[in-house]
């Protein structure tokens, strides 16, 4: 830029914009502070609400039945395997005592019935629904 | 203390603010309440952004255009164009009057894009990438705006005021 454009800016850095007033001052003060004060009553409340809610999808994912398994029939050695582990929780466990049953043996039941439902379909996946043994 | 950082932040950037909102309303006053309105949506998400400086600017330029919609017709059938002028964009100093005001017309006779960049330029403190990111614009573009208008100032003001 040339000398007098460089005279330019200088007569422009030496002017001092307005200074911001006393009502701007308070006026975000007070808008501040009361935000500040809300969100020191409202966080206690909401952290323990994403809390709780936290806890009680974690239990019911945990206690939730999963009986469904991904079955796919393996065309090399023609006959299904488990694609995904076969998933039973406690409460799955529990209906297999009350039903005279160990754990594993509702793992072993449900892999077998998926080898038997599956022994039609040929090179295709298919979903298996478990069916409670009660 | 936060209550001391968010006053350390206006009295570095307020004045520079309260110029830039101007451009959307006349009135120091209205310019103020943008900028207030402007600075406590900065200060929640200050700490999320790279550039907070930038970030503050770019708030104050939102919430003004906000201000502007919602007023306008208002503005316009109250004021009639008329009165916004009258109030100066600097603090009067005695001796250098005459070269204020004669700074003061030929700013306002920039083009408003013109205009935006100065002020962001030399009172904001901003670099032109900065100033690009606020006006969504190519940093060259800020920067020719920038030569254009220090151009046009230097062609419109009195060369005693040069001196």
């Amino acid at each position: 830029m040339s000398d007098e454009t460089d005279r330019i800016e200088a007569e422009l850095l030496g002017l001092r914009p307005r200074e911001v007033s006393q009502r701007l001052r308070a006026g975000l003060a007070a808008e501040l502070d009361r935000r500040a004060s809300r969100w020191v009553v409202w966080r206690p409340i909401l952290g323990g609400a994403l809390a709780a809610a936290a806890a009680i999808v974690m239990a019911v994912g945990w206690w939730w039945p999963r009986g469904n398994e991904v079955v796919k029939r393996d065309t090399a050695k023609d006959r299904p395997v488990v694609v995904s582990k076969v998933r039973t929780g406690p409460t799955m466990w529990s209906y297999a005592r009350a039903a005279g049953q160990s754990p594993e043996s509702l793992d072993a039941a449900l892999a077998r019935d998926a080898a038997r439902l599956l022994r039609p379909v040929r090179g295709q996946k298919a979903y298996v629904g478990y069916q409670m043994p009660l | 203390m936060n209550s001391d950082r968010w006053r350390d932040w206006l009295g570095e950037h307020g004045s520079g603010l309260v110029l830039f909102a101007r451009r959307w309303a006349p009135r120091q006053s209205d310019a103020e309440d943008i900028v207030q309105e402007a600075f406590v949506r900065f200060w929640r998400g200050r700490e999320r952004v790279g550039e907070p400086v930038a970030y503050l600017y770019a708030c104050v330029k939102r919430c003004a255009m906000d201000w502007r919609r919602t007023t306008e017709r208002r503005t316009r059938r109250e004021m009639g164009g008329a009165g916004e002028r009258d109030e100066c964009l600097f603090e009067p100093s005695g001796q250098d009057s005459e070269r204020r005001e004669a700074i003061e017309a030929a700013l306002r006779r920039l083009p408003d894009e013109q205009r935006d960049v100065v002020v962001l330029k030399i009172w904001g403190g901003l670099t032109f990438q900065e100033v690009a990111g606020i006006l969504d614009i190519p940093s060259n573009t800020a920067a020719s705006r920038y030569r254009y208008a220090l151009e046009a100032l230097r062609a419109w003001l009195p060369e005693e005021v040069q001196q």
